[in-house]
């Protein structure tokens, strides 16, 4: 589509009629300051396309009319090339309202002219009233009002229809007709079977909620129908033994058996009660000849017990008298013994008395010995002290006061010094006289002939007839040695005095002398400390003090001490043999009272065993006792023939009993009656068994068990099969819901392409040297990644989604016009946002995009767009 | 002396059966187990018309133990159009047990005093014949029970005829190992003039004095000539039986594998199921190929058939949708549901996923002919 005139009458700023003609391809740009009606162009010429031209209202009024009334008659007429077919759009509003168009040759008027002008460019016409977004189509995406460049998602949802058809158009015939409608269908019969996350729901579930009960009702029937089967057969059992029972009739044989057996049993009753008559009179005297024999026993033991004891008390008589005899012996020894012990403690006494005798003699010896060595000691101490006292006199006439032999001898060498120095310093005087000629000199010898003196001092020399010629040697220093000679010289003197010494050498004579005196001193002072021995002398006065003490004292217990006697025992010896006297003295005490014990003892066992003898002989020996004995000899006989007799009698009879076994006849009745109420109660049971069962499987036969679970085994059946369709149309479902959406998926892909193609064609020159990349969903661009992570668009700045929204609708455009689609793209201050960088990029995107379409901008900058290579640069402010 | 009587078996009173009640709530198996009771009702009045002297009852009366008081009524109510003697003999379904349908029939005092119940082995002479009764006394045996006939008397000048149920051995396609075996020349050897076997539901003659009735009524779709009794006359002892074959059959059972590969196919299942009628029990099984339009007329056909008969099941699952390049474009399948189409069709032939692209196929097809007429 090129726009080539566009006229505006009595349309909001411009009252009178403005007209821009000559419009060419390409870019377009129209600008003027804020106000100049810039925006009442692009308006106009979208109340042209988009309105009814019988659209009313004050609102519309407002929004194109100069004064905002509804009296005027705004128009506006557009001359432009569809196709490269001329065609003109003109349109009155309000007052007198009309269309016109035509295309080439023909011509629509009114409403006919609003529908085509619509249909033309893409888009449709509100059904009453002015214009709206979703109403726009394709001139709605294309023309970006004031402001929307970023605004792309409500114009892009009111175009995508046409565009999509475009799109289609453009790729060819690759979606699917049916696709949607059955994609839904699918997606609708799914979810009646299957929930998103896949688990089974509606008649599924309650198909198989069925299926269960039936399966529950089933099994039960089944062992309904199981127990009724046991029970029949338990029946047929039971019956079976009872007529085998009734049959046979067991119990009359066994009842029969235990008849003849009580019968026999019966015939030996009295047999049997002889037998316990005779077995318990044999019983009888058996137990009285028991107690017959355990009497006489036990006066047998009695007697033997009395012979015993009278052999025991002769024996103890025998014992008494061989410890009386030792008693005696044991006495006397006793006696020896206790003499033996103080004969040896007497000995004793002796024995020590001389060994403390000669303890105190050997005391009295050491102390003499101590005595005579602290004597020996106090002389030498006084020996050596009187020889010091001596050398020490002579040493004090020597000694020279503390320090004076130093002083002297520096004194000596400070003089020496003084006098090397004096001439060093002192003034040469050198003279060679006339033979004859004499000079004195003060302090001098007088000078002739030749020679030098030394003038420490001034001096005058006086050379007769000449006169006097005084020298005075130069600086301080021959006056100060001079001085300091003078006082040291002094100083010497003082010294030597004081020393009473003649020189130095002298001094040092006396010195050596009083040294040698003072180790002689030492000699003797260490000599004497060598006896002391560490101790003072006080020690050693003490030391021979005690040891006189010490003597006398012992010698005056010697004197106490009596006689020595010559035969006295070594006192060891002594004290041994009176020890041994003890214990032998101690041991016949022991042995003494043991004997009297013993003898106590024999004599008290003595008259116990007299006691039992003489009565045991009086009550077993007597003529009583030997009366009793007879009688009892004869009962004893007598009770044996008894015996005999019985035992006979009872073996006769138990033979006879034997032979018939009665035991036995007991216990095959007993047998035979537990037989019999066995069996009786095998019967009642049986028959009680089977009345019960009889009765259970009548109540249970009349309700047709297996007929109910015939039908409750059909009704599974079938059940699992409705439920095996719908699982396996459920499946095939998903199989078809998944399959078309991948398929769908792929199909979009490829419906993106050129889209996606347009797209980065733009990006690329917007981000050059960066690959970016576009996420394309529902025909719109949602993410952006320039070297990252793909964003979406809202992430990006407002700046750059303003560049998107413009090479978006260049996309579009690029696509339409490849469908054969009129473009015209109308850019009202888009791009306001970009800053210098991106706008000089968008100019080259603008100039790209004005190779293939007609592009209307509107700026009020005109100088940021004067380089953006506009076919037309139009001042909007010099229209008016 | 000449005596004529019928022979029959294995009636299964009782039975039920499969189906599922229809959509207008027609119960088809109910009236099947009816029709067990109606053929004795039948055999009852064709025993009256032929003035026969007996009709013999050669087992599996009833079909299960464990029926209804009401069951056991109405069966023994059916026989009542036949006041001659009628000999029930017990098989392996309705054995002669300590408890059983018999003996709960004569608790209930409902047998009539012209029905015989042969509960144990023995002769009953009755109507001018000797029957020698060879019951199931349990479920199933494994020794000859008509062993026994050799050794049995049975006054002169009757014809002996025997009366068992069980399987001929050799002679039956499942005899081998079955219980209750019977010897196919037991006849013979127990000087039988006739020998009424039943437990085989067709008709089947063993050898010229032996025979299976078959069941007067099917009950299944086995096609061994089942539906029939046997009218036997026998002019003397000795003399060979005159047997006629009479139907009783209120159904016809039948089953039906068919190819589809094509439509001309469909038009031949039409022509197959051109007579069906209310007493045809069918079932068919149809595998091949078809297109959406020759699906769409088996379908019609079907639908049509199944109509007219008292079942009609049919079996489409192996059948598969091969759409045409007509069906395809007739149904706007193109773009992504063509590509759909295509990889469905290559997964029918995928065993493991056959049944399910086959079904996922047919429910996009089902689906686009739904919604084509909401897209227009």
């Amino acid at each position: 589509m090129k726009l080539e005139r566009l006229r505006v009458g009595q349309f909001r700023k411009f009252g009178t009629a403005v007209e821009i003609s000559g419009l060419e391809d390409g870019l377009n740009v129209f600008h003027g300051p804020n106000e100049a009606g810039k925006s009442t162009l692009a308006d106009a010429l979208r109340t042209l396309f988009y309105e009814r031209h019988r659209t009313g209202g004050s609102v519309f009024a407002a929004s194109i009319a100069p004064d905002g009334s509804t009296d005027a008659a705004p128009s506006v007429d557009a001359w432009f090339r569809l196709g490269g077919v001329p065609c003109h759009a003109h349109k009155t509003f309000l007052q007198a309202p009309r269309a016109r168009l035509s295309i080439g040759d023909e011509r629509w008027e009114g409403e006919a002219a609003d529908e085509e002008l619509a249909r033309r460019l893409g888009f449709s016409l509100a059904a009453r009233g002015p214009s709206r977004e979703e109403t726009r189509g394709i001139p709605g995406l294309l023309w970006i009002g004031q402001g929307d460049s970023q605004r792309l998602a409500e114009p892009l949802d009111h175009a995508r229809g046409t565009l999509q058809e475009r799109l289609q158009e453009i790729i060819g015939d690759i979606a699917s007709s049916a696709g949607e409608r059955v994609a839904a269908a699918v997606e609708a019969e799914l979810r009646n079977l299957r929930t998103p996350t896949g688990r089974e729901k509606g008649v599924l579930v309650q198909i198989a909620g069925e299926l269960e009960a039936a399966r529950k009702e089933q099994a039960q029937l089944q062992a309904l129908a199981e127990r009724y089967a046991g029970l029949v057969d338990q029946l047929a059992r039971d019956t079976a033994r009872f007529q085998v029972l009734e049959r046979e009739r067991p119990w009359e044989t066994i009842a029969a058996q235990r008849q003849a057996a009580q019968e026999q049993l019966a015939q030996l009753e009295p047999l049997r009660a002889e037998l316990v008559d005779k077995q318990a009179a044999l019983e009888e005297v058996r137990q009285r000849q028991e107690h017959l024999a355990a009497q006489r026993q036990a006066r047998a033991d009695a007697l033997a017990e009395l012979q015993r004891q009278r052999q025991e008390l002769e024996q103890a008589q025998a014992t008494s008298q061989a410890l009386a005899q030792r008693l005696a012996r044991v006495q006397a020894g006793q006696d020896d013994a206790a003499q033996a012990r103080n004969a040896a403690a007497q000995a004793l006494r002796v024995a020590e008395q001389a060994a403390e005798r000669r303890r105190l003699q050997d005391e009295a010896a050491r102390c003499q010995r101590q005595a005579g060595q602290a004597r020996k000691v106090l002389e030498k101490v006084a020996a050596e002290s009187a020889a010091i006292a001596r050398l020490r006199s002579q040493a004090a006439t020597l000694a020279l006061p503390d320090g004076l032999l130093d002083a002297l001898r520096t004194c000596e060498a400070a003089l020496q010094e003084n006098r090397i120095r004096r001439e060093a310093v002192a003034t040469r005087i050198r003279h060679r006289l006339q033979p004859g000629i004499r000079v004195s000199a003060s302090g001098h010898a007088d000078l002739h002939g030749e020679g030098e003196v030394l003038a420490g001092t001034a001096t005058t020399l006086r050379i007769e007839g000449v006169g006097e010629i005084e020298i005075i040697p130069g600086g301080d220093d021959v006056q100060r040695l001079a001085s300091d000679a003078q006082r040291l010289d002094a100083e010497r003197h003082r010294l030597l005095g004081e020393a009473g010494v003649a020189s130095l050498e002298a001094a040092e004579q006396r010195q050596r002398q009083w040294q040698q005196l003072q180790e002689e001193i030492g000699t003797h002072e260490r000599a004497r400390d060598i006896a002391l021995a560490g101790e003072d002398e006080d020690h050693w006065q003490q030391e021979l003090a005690a040891a006189q003490g010490k003597a006398q004292q012992v010698q005056d217990r010697l004197q106490a001490l009596p006689e020595a006697d010559p035969g006295a025992l070594p006192l060891d010896e002594a004290q041994r043999r009176r020890d041994d006297a003890e214990a032998a003295d101690r041991a016949a005490g022991t042995a003494l009272r043991q004997c009297q014990d013993e003898l106590g003892r024999a004599r008290l066992v003595l008259e116990r065993l007299q006691a039992q003898v003489d009565a045991g002989s009086h009550n077993l020996e007597g003529e009583q006792a030997r009366r009793l004995d007879a009688r009892e000899l004869a009962q004893q006989e007598k009770d044996q023939a008894q015996m005999t007799r019985l035992a006979a009698a009872i073996a006769q009879r138990e033979q006879a009993l034997r032979e018939h076994d009665p035991d036995q006849l007991q216990a095959d009745i007993d047998r035979f009656g537990r037989s019999l109420q066995a069996i009786e109660h095998e019967r009642g049971q049986l028959r009680d068994r089977i009345t019960a069962t009889r009765s259970q499987l009548e109540t249970l036969g009349m309700d047709g068990i297996d007929e109910k679970l015939a039908a409750a085994s059909f009704a599974v059946q079938r059940l699992q099969q409705r439920h095996d369709q719908y699982q396996l149309r459920a499946r095939a479902l998903q199989l078809l819901h998944d399959r078309i959406q991948a398929s769908q998926r792929a199909l979009t892909g490829r419906l993106y392409a050129p889209l996606r193609q347009r797209l980065e064609h733009y990006l690329g020159m917007l981000f050059p040297g960066v690959a970016a990349q576009v996420g394309i969903e529902q025909l719109s661009p949602t993410t952006l990644a320039r070297s990252g992570p793909a964003l979406a668009l809202e992430a990006h700045s407002h700046g750059t989604r303003e560049q998107l929204g413009v090479l978006a609708r260049f996309a579009y455009a690029d696509l339409l016009r490849q469908a054969g689609q009129p473009t015209l793209l109308v850019l009202d201050d888009a791009l306001v946002h970009s800053d210098p960088g991106r706008l000089a990029r968008m100019k080259r995107i603008v100039d790209d995009a004005a190779s293939r379409h007609q592009i209307l901008l509107f700026t009020c900058h005109a100088d940021a767009w004067r380089d953006a290579g506009a076919r037309r640069f139009i001042d909007v402010a010099a229209l008016a | 002396m000449a005596v004529t009587f019928l022979h029959t078996a294995d009636w299964q009173l009782g039975r039920t059966f499969a189906f599922a009640a229809n959509a207008d709530g027609r119960d088809p198996a109910a009236a099947l187990a009816q029709a067990r009771f109606d053929a004795v009702a039948r055999i009852a009045r064709l025993a009256a018309d032929r003035a026969v002297d007996a009709v013999l009852v050669a087992g599996d009366v009833f079909d299960k133990p464990g029926l209804s008081d009401d069951a056991l009524r109405r069966a023994f109510h059916a026989m009542a159009g036949f006041d001659g003697p009628w000999l029930l003999l017990p098989g392996n379904h309705d054995a002669a047990l300590a408890e059983s349908v018999w003996t709960r029939s004569q608790r209930l005092g409902i047998v009539p005093g012209n029905v015989i119940l042969a509960l144990e082995p023995g002769v009953h002479e009755i109507a001018g014949m000797a029957v020698l009764a060879a019951p199931l006394t349990q479920r199933n045996v494994h020794e000859d029970l008509t062993a026994a006939f050799d050794g049995w008397e049975s006054a002169p000048g009757r014809p002996r005829i025997g009366l068992a149920h069980g399987s001929v051995g050799g002679i039956l396609p499942e005899a081998a190992d079955s219980p209750n075996p019977i010897a196919p020349d037991r006849a013979t050897r127990a000087r039988l003039d006739y020998l009424a076997l039943g437990d085989w539901h067709g008709t089947k003659q063993v050898d010229p004095r032996t025979w299976y009735s078959g069941t007067p009524e099917p009950d299944r779709f086995k096609a061994n000539e089942p539906g029939n009794v046997l009218h036997v006359a026998l002019d003397a002892p000795g003399a060979p039986p005159q047997v006629t074959i009479l139907p009783v059959a209120r159904y016809r059972w039948r089953q039906h594998s068919l190819r589809i590969d094509g439509a001309a196919d469909a038009g031949g299942l039409a022509e197959w199921l051109r007579d069906v009628a209310d007493s045809d029990v069918l079932r068919l099984a149809i595998d091949g190929m078809a297109d959406v339009a020759t699906i769409a007329q088996l379908r019609e056909v079907l639908d049509a058939a199944r109509a007219r008969a008292h079942v009609l099941e049919a079996d489409l699952d192996a059948l598969r949708l091969d759409p045409t390049e007509a069906d395809l474009a007739s149904m706007q399948v193109d773009g992504a549901l063509a590509d759909v189409v295509v990889e469905l069709r290559a997964l029918q032939d995928d065993p493991d996923q056959a049944a399910i692209a086959r079904e996922a196929l047919r429910q996009l097809f089902d689906i686009l002919q739904r919604t084509q007429g909401e897209a227009r």
